[in-house]
């Protein structure tokens, strides 16, 4: 059976580096990542940075008046087709069909509305969206519509627009979400002392909009705006004896007229004596919307932390 | 976690295999070695009269990347060796990078006033890697995979210019290798990533 030659690869490498390979063997170019097998050529190379540009000359920009004095040389366009113009060509980078990418050699443009997700071009995917791209309108011939890919981001590009999840990103920053205060009783004062098996009632304290939620803001950039919308989902009460309490309300405010009663919502029972440090960590779940996309944010949480005395009662018995 | 190298078929699956590649390139002179049996086959009693070899979900795995490595490039073909043919029929049979590769190479191929004449022909497809977990619910989902060491030869193929006069260069090597990415979707099988630096496969 053949067997490729994966091994011989670095001994090719050092060949090309002496120029003694026969013709054949120095085809095989280490820094091609996609070999045309028909053409005999590369059609997607691996960029080095730091290495001389493969390309040639850079393409004057739209309307540059190279040679005009200033010495400076000509202008390079931002957006190039190297694909269908021979020799490479500059392009508007927006158009009708949405912005350039020059790795794509296409114009780009978020399919509007998505596509269901599950049809093939997902690829199964349930995030990210669906791009339509579209080669230079300019160079014609039967089949050359472009078509359509699932993509996590938007393709890069010097005219892109902001990508949506970026954007919920800065929204979510806008909210300056924080930890909640707590509210507990026994109280985190000096003096103040809960005691075993009495009911130790635990709260959000003022809750508000940026500790508890709901809370929205928007953010719009490069024509695309984008609506975040945050709550808290649940606070997980560790209470320092090993055991946590979950509640996924903001508890109810002890007052004295309630007694010995346990909090409806939020309690617990200290079952043993001690100094202890509670910590209630909310963890907050997020939707966003817009540029064409949803998309949720999950681990965004915070905790705060306060000290409790738990003490015991005992009954003294007198005559 | 199934992910293993996987260096040698069962004779069962190879057979298969062969018999896919072979129908697909339309020759009986394709260049494919025989399969070597396999040391893996049943140790049962059944007689020595013709019986029902089990076939792993792995050997079935890579008899399908294998019919699929023959449609991606019969689609190539197709798309080729027709200036009016839609690009759009690679989507058939791939996605991802691969699907926009081959699209770029399709459309520059048209775009240069180029034909091609003859198919291509896959003369070997060998497993490198086989992982057939399914978590749809993963980021990002994960789908059987297969990846595949192929020889494609171009050797049958010419590609000529809008006077008919050929473009290719003498240097073209006849046989190159490839690296294939398959994932089985919903779907069916289709090529997702393709590694090929114009490394000649090995005589």
């Amino acid at each position: 059976m053949r067997k490729l030659t994966r091994a011989a690869l670095p001994a090719i490498v050092i060949g090309l580096a002496a120029g003694f390979l026969a013709p054949q063997a120095a085809l095989a170019a280490p820094d091609c990542e996609v070999f045309d097998p028909i053409l005999g050529e590369c059609t997607i190379g691996i960029e080095i940075p730091g290495t001389p540009g493969a390309p040639g000359d850079p393409v004057p920009a739209p309307g540059d008046g190279s040679g005009s004095g200033g010495g400076s040389g000509p202008v390079a366009a931002q957006c190039v087709d190297d694909l269908l113009h021979v020799p490479p060509a500059a392009v508007e980078c927006t158009s009708n069909y949405g912005y350039w990418s020059n790795d794509l050699d296409a114009y780009i443009q978020l399919v509007d509305p998505q596509p269901p997700v599950g049809m093939p071009v997902w690829q199964g995917h349930t995030d990210g969206a669906i791009y339509r791209f579209t080669y230079a309108p300019d160079v014609t011939f039967p089949g050359n519509g472009g078509g359509e890919f699932w993509s996590a981001t938007a393709p890069a590009g010097p005219a892109a627009p902001p990508d949506p999840a970026v954007l919920a990103q800065q929204a979510v920053a806008a909210m300056q979400l924080r930890a909640i205060e707590i509210g507990i009783v026994p109280e985190p004062t000096p003096g103040s002392m809960g005691f075993v098996g009495l009911p130790t009632w635990m709260w959000v304290d003022q809750p508000t909009e940026n500790t508890y939620g709901p809370i929205s803001r928007t953010v719009a950039a490069g024509g695309v705006s984008v609506t975040a919308t945050a709550e808290v989902k649940s606070i997980v009460w560790s209470m320092g004896d090993g055991r946590s309490v979950t509640c996924t309300s903001t508890g109810t405010p002890y007052a004295d007229s309630y007694g010995r009663q346990s909090s409806p919502d939020c309690g617990y029972t200290y079952t043993r004596t001690g100094s202890y440090t509670v910590a209630a960590t909310s963890s907050w779940t997020i939707t966003w919307a817009g540029g064409g996309q949803t998309g949720t944010i999950n681990d965004i949480s915070f905790t705060q932390q306060a000290p409790v005395q738990i003490g015991e009662l005992q009954v003294i018995q007198t005559k | 976690m199934t992910t293993r190298p996987a260096r040698r078929l069962t004779a069962a699956a190879g057979i298969a295999a062969l018999a896919l590649l072979v129908s697909s390139c339309g020759g009986s002179d394709d260049p494919v070695a025989q399969p070597t049996p396999s040391s893996s086959a049943p140790s049962s009693s059944a007689p020595t009269s013709a019986s029902v070899v089990p076939v792993s979900a792995e050997d079935k795995a890579v008899t399908d990347a294998t019919a699929a490595i023959s449609a991606f490039y019969a689609a190539i073909d197709r798309v080729n060796s027709d200036r009016n043919s839609d690009t759009a029929a690679l989507q058939d049979v791939s996605t991802s990078d691969a699907y926009l590769a081959q699209e770029r190479a399709a459309v520059s191929l048209k775009a240069r006033g180029l034909t091609q004449i003859g198919d291509s022909r896959v003369v070997d497809a060998n497993p490198f890697s086989i992982d057939l977990t399914t978590d749809a619910s993963a980021t990002p989902p994960k789908f059987p995979t297969v990846v595949m060491d192929t020889c494609l030869d171009v050797s049958g193929v010419n590609v000529v210019d809008a006077e008919g006069k050929s473009v290719v260069p003498a240097t073209r090597p006849a046989q190159t290798t490839a690296r294939l990415d398959l994932v089985h979707f919903d779907f069916g099988w289709r090529v997702t990533k393709i590694a090929s630096s114009g490394e000649p496969c090995a005589s």
